[in-house]
């Protein structure tokens, strides 16, 4: 079914609306789960959580992008789930994920405390100063959280290619955090 | 803050992002030989190829660039032929080359008109174009702007930008159009400089080589900089209009290609299939092709670029696309970035299908429209054009709630147009204006109560929601348009601001 049909779903308050949006991006977003809560039953609970949360937002909301609201929820929902002590014992993707962001605040920014919302938007700017490649192996590694091997498949490239792909974003990044005066 | 800060951030980007991520790929030339691939997983399947409809998609792109000025770049220079110079640079990495540079010098034209508001100038210094897209190099001086806001994303702009085009000039329908704004920084004087970029449709694609000037009305209405995401702020207050015709007498460079089997599917069967793409011509400033989807349910994704001889892969920038007439077919146009010169361009790849071009290629060599003008007979034999307005643009609230001011506007489909209000505290009001379709998204939380009314004599349905919010949608049968007004405010009086919709005098 397509997306603007179940968003109707919703709007409808026709209970199919879940089992539809299961059923197309079920398996996607138990996915997304697994990456960061690296447990299968984590996972399925953060997607039921992530169904209910959409049902009691839509409406009123309306998504112009029906998968990435399904996603942001998914994945916010599993980040705050994680347990962040559990996960560093175990060397997850996402705690590795989070030393290189680390690396890419300027010195004197951790002092800063910051909304997270603010921070979006931040990032909302620096992602539009990307090229558009550069934007997708960012985005892919750190908001989908796939391997450098997956990325390099999805995209026909060498692991290398996008591993300096990714090293040129993050300096990129850097740079504009501190342009953006997020060291004040 | 701290890593983990950002990677929550992360969370609350844009969701055009999050969605390109997952379906968009990255350009051919960044991609390597199979051969030299990861070989350690089977190729990634895709469970599902997205499928929106055609349209919505192209227009989400569309205004999902629209007032794209907040990408980081610092230009330096002061003329239009230097800011393609240096954007060529940002976008392909090399030195723009001699052909590439006579093409924009030969689409380039000087218009030179100024308005003052105040101690503030903007002139419309130039424009490179031609036929139905052009590129006009704005200057503004008599405002101190800041240098530390030329980077990244607290950029200046305009509230709003209004542009007339004489319809009658026109040898087709206007079925729609786009207008953006970006801001380029600082010349060595200090004065703002600016590129608004607009494009028209005609509802016949072969119909826009009109050689005469196109008369052209541009409003440009208080200098504003960006504050975050959402809201811009006024630094200037004023309004700068300015009247001055295009020169279209240098006709774009257009190739015809061959029909091309591309990959698409049938959104009513979620079935890939293969889609003849027909008439698909290449020119300095777009890609245009057709396809037939006599049932509306075939579409293709438009993930359009160019491949330079000099190994540049370039992406369309935003597209549009529209029925026929006889509803059996799309039509569709992607826009380059920038105005290409055709002998350096070695492919282009639609729907992830590559056509390469060779010499032998058709050189299309149009003939020059006659234009179509609505004319009456009068009884002195004198011949008198009739006035066509487009209720899209013409028709729009002309009286407004103390402190509200446009915040947004957009074409939403071909047949739709909507103006988004706001206030200090960030209430607004939404104006939506169709040729063609009656609203009835706007949904309010019950308890809603409602009222049969009238605006401007013509009949018209008030709701009011007990939890906020009020919708009033009405019918102008007699100048042939439906609207609707939404707001958060319940102070706000719609009917005040529907009686207030009027077109513009002439």
């Amino acid at each position: 079914m397509e997306d603007a049909k179940i968003v109707e779903l919703f709007w409808a308050r026709n209970e199919d609306a879940i089992k539809e949006t299961d059923a197309v991006y079920g398996r996607k977003l138990n996915a997304l789960a697994k990456k960061i809560l690296l447990n299968l039953e984590d996972a399925e609970e953060s997607v039921s959580d992530t169904y209910m949360e959409t049902w009691k937002t839509i409406p009123p909301h309306r998504p112009k992008y029906f998968f990435a609201f399904l996603a942001s929820i998914c994945r916010h929902l599993s980040l705050n789930k994680l347990d962040w002590k559990m996960a560093a014992k175990r060397n997850a993707e996402v705690v590795c994920l989070t030393e290189e962001m680390q690396r890419c605040i300027p010195d004197t920014g951790y002092e800063r405390a910051m909304e997270a919302k603010e921070l979006g938007r931040i990032l909302d700017g620096f992602l539009e100063s990307l090229p558009k490649d550069s934007r997708l192996i960012f985005l892919r590694r750190y908001w989908y959280v796939d391997t450098i091997a997956e990325i390099a498949q999805r995209y026909g490239m060498t692991e290398s290619k996008v591993k300096m792909q990714l090293s040129r974003t993050k300096e990129k990044l850097c740079t504009y955090l501190k342009k953006e005066e997020i060291y004040i | 803050m701290n890593g983990r800060d950002i990677f929550l951030g992360l969370s609350y980007i844009n969701s055009r992002y999050i969605d390109e991520a997952e379906r968009d790929t990255v350009c051919e030339h960044a991609k390597v030989p199979s051969g030299k691939q990861s070989t350690q997983q089977s190729p990634v399947k895709h469970s599902r190829f997205p499928r929106p409809l055609l349209i919505a998609a192209l227009i989400a792109i569309l205004l999902a660039l629209v007032g794209c000025g907040i990408a980081a770049v610092i230009f330096g220079g002061d003329s239009i032929q230097e800011w393609f110079g240096f954007y060529w640079g940002e976008i392909t990495g090399q030195y723009m080359g001699a052909d590439q540079t006579a093409i924009i010098n030969k689409l380039t034209q000087e218009i030179g008109v100024s308005d003052t508001d105040g101690d503030v100038t903007v002139t419309i210094d130039s424009a490179t174009g031609s036929a139905n897209m052009f590129y006009l190099l704005v200057r503004v001086e008599g405002y101190s702007f800041n240098k530390q806001y030329q980077y990244g994303f607290y950029q200046y702009g305009f509230n709003r930008i209004q542009c007339e085009i004489d319809t009658q000039m026109l040898p087709a329908k206007l079925r729609g159009g786009s207008r953006s704004i970006r801001y380029l920084g600082v010349n060595q004087d200090g004065a703002g400089l600016f590129l608004v970029i607009l494009c028209y449709e005609l509802s016949d694609m072969g119909a826009d080589d009109l050689l005469e000037p196109l008369p052209m009305k541009l409003t440009l209405e208080n200098l504003t900089r960006r504050i975050n995401l959402k809201k811009n702020k006024p630094v200037k207050e004023g309004q700068w209009t300015f009247s001055f015709s295009l020169d279209r007498s240098e006709i774009p460079e257009k190739i015809a290609l061959p029909d091309t089997l591309v990959g698409g599917f049938n959104e009513d069967t979620g079935e890939s299939i293969p889609v003849l793409l027909r008439n698909i011509v290449l020119s300095n400033f777009d890609l245009r092709y057709t396809f037939d989807s006599p049932q509306g349910n075939i579409t293709i994704y438009p993930n359009n670029s160019v491949l330079l001889k000099n190994g540049s892969c370039i992406q369309s920038w935003h597209g549009s696309g529209a029925r026929s007439e006889d509803r059996l077919t799309f039509n569709c146009t992607s826009y380059w970035p920038i105005p290409l010169n055709i002998d350096d361009i070695a492919s282009i790849t639609i729907a992830g299908t590559e056509i390469k071009l060779s010499g032998g290629n058709t050189q299309i060599y149009p003939e020059p429209v006659q234009q179509n003008a609505t004319t009456d007979q009068t009884d002195g034999n004198e011949q008198a054009t009739t006035p066509v307005r487009n209720v899209l643009t013409d028709y729009y609230p002309r009286q407004l709630p103390e402190g509200y001011s446009v915040r947004d506007d957009a074409l939403i489909d071909q047949s739709t147009w909507s103006i988004l209000y706001r206030n200090e505290t960030e209430d607004t009001v939404r104006f939506s204006i169709s040729s063609q379709n009656v609203f009835t998204d706007a949904v309010l939380a019950p308890p809603v109560e409602e009222k049969c009314l009238s605006v401007s004599g013509h009949a018209a349905t008030l709701q009011i929601s007990g939890k906020g919010g009020q919708v009033l949608r009405w019918n102008n049968d007699t100048d042939g348009y439906y609207a609707a007004l939404f707001t958060t405010d319940l102070q706000v009086d719609l009917i005040a601001i529907a009686e207030s919709v009027t077109p513009e005098t002439p």
